[in-house]
């Protein structure tokens, strides 16, 4: 109970700061003026709420805040609603300029620092789940440290480990990648008729993988992975892994 | 006397000399003062006004949200139990979304354990369940909910599918997770959430291997940020 109680304590916290910034990260509104014949307001940032408004042409308006391909205007009486991307992209500036709309696109993709990881897969037939996060030193080298999960049927791994990753050619749509990484690798032994032991070792590994570019921050991600841990009883272990999942840059 | 006039005559040339270079550098400074006046002149036709970057990049983006629950998470053979945990969501476009969940509870007695009063099949602190997962989600029925004729929230259901690990009986267990939830928006960046899961895992603690169906219903507020 000690456990969950100060998960909860954890939890309240970071709600509390959560609110706090999500009530204090306000960024100066941008005033447009409507070019297209009318703009439709609907009450929610989806296609499927209903529009409650419609703002003519020549109207001025201020820009609130994004959800995902939706911004929350203002108008001058004070009406609020949700304005689909491409229409605020028919929007002109005061000085009658067409206004630009950033998306993450590809160019971003190429220039990211951080991304995170959330792959799954394979370890020596044992289902493995790993979260991973990486940056990049330039657009060909980048360091990852990640966590794993395989989990057998009598036995169960942790395996935390750092490696360093060469993407040669970072710009083609598939881009492949090579590693090298070290870590250690805990067993935990299921049943306790088991002959065997928990224990710790050190591994090491090389791998082989690919990314694609998908949309906005996303990306998806493969990589085949073959595997020595360096066994204290007796001779190392060999083990190939592979893992396919989604991973997002900032 | 003679030398008096030429005295005059040659201060009357100097003077006239430095008049004309004068003058004439006058002349250049004013035709250099016309020019502007001219655009000066012209601009009061078209005022200048004063330029205003519109930059929708610096407006706050709010794709991410999180989110704390509390609810009943039912252990199949041991009972129902008091569930507590966060969510974490990334909304990639209006109708999906990526989520992961930490979450924390405790299993009771087996009918088994409480009838044949005594032998505990598990400690105390493998009665402890720590689960975490990530899950795809698909906002299915985005919508207004009228809680009165005039009070309307914006609201949706989702289905949402994953996978993760469940810490429990010692071990931890691969699980899978599907259910589905309710969202309703209690303004912009604040939702309250209905949520109903079925989390999958194998449990080997009554000698056989079987899968069980965990089902977990929990209600949560979130924050977009």
């Amino acid at each position: 109970m000690m456990l969950s109680m100060r998960l909860f304590t954890l939890l309240f916290v970071l709600l509390q700061s959560m609110l706090i910034t999500a009530a204090y990260a306000d960024e100066p509104a941008q005033v447009v003026k409507v070019a297209d014949p009318y703009l439709e307001m609907h009450t929610g940032p989806n296609v499927s709420y209903p529009i409650f408004y419609v703002i003519e042409r020549d109207e001025t308006i201020t820009v609130i805040k994004r959800r995902t391909s939706w911004y929350l205007i203002q108008n001058y009486r004070g009406k609020e609603g949700w304005v689909h991307n491409s229409q605020l992209a028919k929007t002109l500036t005061l000085d009658n300029e067409k206004i630009e709309i950033k998306e993450f696109t590809r160019e971003n993709y190429l220039e990211h620092d951080w991304e995170v990881s959330m792959i799954g897969g394979q370890f020596g037939g044992l289902p493995m789940m790993t979260l991973s996060g990486s940056y990049a030193f330039t657009q060909n080298i980048s360091t990852e440290l990640s966590f794993a999960q395989i989990i057998g049927d009598f036995s169960s791994r942790m395996l935390l480990g750092i490696n360093l990753t060469q993407q040669p050619f970072p710009d083609w749509k598939v881009s492949p990648y090579f590693s090298l990484g070290t870590g250690i690798i805990k067993t935990s032994v299921k049943s306790t008729l088991s002959p065997l032991e928990d224990q710790t070792d050190i591994l090491a590994n090389v791998s082989i993988g690919a990314k694609m570019y998908l949309t906005r921050r996303f990306f998806i991600r493969a990589d085949l992975k073959k595997h020595i841990i360096f066994q204290s009883r007796n001779k190392n272990e060999e083990i190939t892994s592979w893992q396919v999942g989604f991973a997002f840059f900032f | 006397m003679a030398s008096r006039l030429r005295l005059f005559l040659l201060n009357t040339i100097s003077a006239s000399i430095f008049m004309m270079a004068f003058w004439s550098s006058t002349n250049v400074c004013a035709e250099e003062e016309t020019s502007p006046l001219k655009i000066q002149s012209e601009q009061l036709i078209q005022p200048e006004i004063e330029r205003r970057d519109v930059e929708l990049s610096k407006i706050d983006t709010e794709d991410f949200e999180v989110t704390v629950f509390a609810g009943i998470l039912s252990v199949e053979d041991f009972g129902a139990n008091a569930v507590i945990g966060a969510r974490f969501a990334y909304h990639i476009n209006e109708d999906i979304f990526v989520e992961t969940t930490l979450a924390a509870s405790k299993a009771g007695q087996t009918s088994y354990e409480r009838l044949s009063g005594g032998l505990p099949l598990l400690t105390s602190s493998q009665r402890d369940i720590i689960y975490y997962d990530v899950s795809i989600g698909y906002n299915l029925l985005p919508g207004e909910s009228f809680l009165t004729s005039d009070t309307s929230f914006n609201s949706a259901l989702y289905v949402i599918a994953g996978v993760g690990v469940t810490t429990f009986a010692g071990s931890d267990r691969l699980t899978l997770n599907i259910g589905g939830g309710f969202r309703v928006l209690a303004n912009d960046w604040m939702a309250l959430h209905v949520d109903v899961r079925d989390h999958i895992f194998n449990l080997d603690i009554l000698a056989e291997n079987t899968t069980t169906n965990n089902l977990e219903i929990t209600i949560g507020v979130s924050a977009f940020f």
